[in-house]
């Protein structure tokens, strides 16, 4: 059985092979395309706002910080994180994790039911 | 075989395109059928020896039973095709001169009314053909149908005036379009109708620039309704319908989200074409007041 991921021990990015499309209109939603495959993977706002803390030098336990300072609750922040991560991960979108099998249907709408109380800050 | 020497000369994408045949009777239905696609200026390059032409040979062949086969370039395209496709197959062969052409490409229809450039894309049967046929002939003018060629750094779309497929028993047909009037020995599915020959006007512009992008769903017995639809909708939606996605990668994926940010994106409820045409109308009317 896999040991489960601690993502607080380690830097995350997003994989060189995604390109992000950021809307922000009516909530904050990215759209990522991956290169590798063409999947095309819409984020909602809690994994969305996650999505834009990967630039590889903000830890992990600054992102749960963010959240919370987002309106998220502290109690909950941390394992949204988890959850989040651990979907990004799945997805084949993060560096390092495992390439997404071609033709695999793309995974809409992470984190679904996940949404802040309100839009993150520009 | 030999191939005759009657042609039929198209303008496709800003390409030319010879179309030859050893067959008169589908020659005269090409000719037809394309009538809003032929090159203007026939004169102005040869038939046989211009760089850059692509020349397609429709063949019959006749041995041991009637079959039909493409060429391009002495390319075999299809070689046993069934005289009821083999035009439906051209056309999807011209279609694909322009998606070759261009990267940035959807699957569209598109119309221009009141001055105001109207995209419409959307998957087959979703009415995208029969609101730019029906836009044509009602005092706008037919951009494209099947695809709509876009450039990105004006964001604006490339006239495609390549004839409509109409069913029988589709929304233009009763009261409008009399389908007899385009029947051919090469009919398949559904016909192909010039817009010109639909007593429409087509675009006379070489850009046209994309003032509103409108998903259409063709819903029976619906309420007709013109709303906006979030950017990340629509984003997600002309994703699904963009041919250069798979080939062209990020370059048409971040292409097609400026287009999306930069043009007001609705989602059109109907299956009335007055009343389409009227909520159409409407949202240009309120533009343009608040412009």
């Amino acid at each position: 059985m896999t040991e489960p991921r601690r993502w607080v021990e380690v830097d995350v990015e997003a994989a060189p092979s995604i390109t992000t499309e950021l809307f922000s209109e009516d909530e904050f939603v990215a759209v990522l395309f991956d290169s590798r495959d063409g999947a095309r993977h819409q984020l909602n706002s809690a994994a969305t706002a996650v999505w834009t803390t990967l630039d590889g030098s903000t830890s992990v336990l600054a992102m749960v910080g963010e959240l919370v300072e987002l309106g998220v609750a502290a109690s909950e922040a941390a394992s949204l994180v988890d959850d989040v991560l651990s979907q990004f991960w799945d997805l084949g979108v993060l560096r390092g994790s495992p390439a997404p099998l071609f033709g695999r249907s793309p995974k809409i709408d992470t984190a679904e039911g996940q949404r802040l109380p309100r839009e993150p800050d520009p | 075989m030999a191939v005759n020497t009657d042609v039929v000369r198209l303008k496709i994408g800003g390409s030319p395109v010879l179309v030859r045949s050893n067959d008169h009777g589908f020659l005269a239905v090409a000719r037809r059928s394309f009538a809003d696609l032929v090159w203007p200026l026939a004169d102005e390059w040869d038939a046989n020896d211009s760089a850059g032409v692509i020349r397609f040979d429709v063949l019959r062949n006749d041995t041991p039973w009637t079959d039909w086969g493409i060429w391009r370039d002495g390319e075999p395209c299809e070689i046993t095709l069934t005289q009821n496709y083999v035009i439906f197959q051209l056309q999807w062969e011209l279609n694909r001169v322009v998606l070759e052409g261009h990267s940035l490409t959807v699957h569209a229809a598109a119309a221009e009314i009141d001055g105001f450039g109207l995209m419409f894309p959307g998957a087959s049967t979703s009415g995208k053909t029969t609101l730019a046929g029906w836009l044509g002939v009602q005092g706008g003018t037919f951009v494209a149908d099947e695809v709509v060629a876009v450039r990105p750094h004006d964001k604006s779309m490339i006239p495609y005036h390549r004839p409509l497929g109409l069913r029988p028993g589709g929304p233009l047909e009763p009261g409008f379009v009399d389908l007899a009037a385009f029947e051919t020995p090469f009919d398949g599915y559904e016909k192909l109708a010039p817009m010109s020959a639909l007593g429409g006007s087509l675009s006379s512009r070489a850009f046209i620039a994309i003032d509103a992008i409108v998903f259409p769903q063709y819903m029976p017995g619906a309420i007709a309704v013109l709303r906006p639809l979030p950017k990340s909708e629509a984003f997600q939606r002309i994703c699904t319908v963009s041919p250069g996605l798979a080939e062209h990668g990020e370059a048409v994926f971040s292409g097609l989200a400026r287009l999306i940010r930069d043009v007001p994106t609705f989602e059109l409820v109907s299956d009335d074409l007055h009343r389409a045409l009227e909520l159409i109308r409407s949202e240009i009317s309120n533009r343009a007041r608040h412009d």
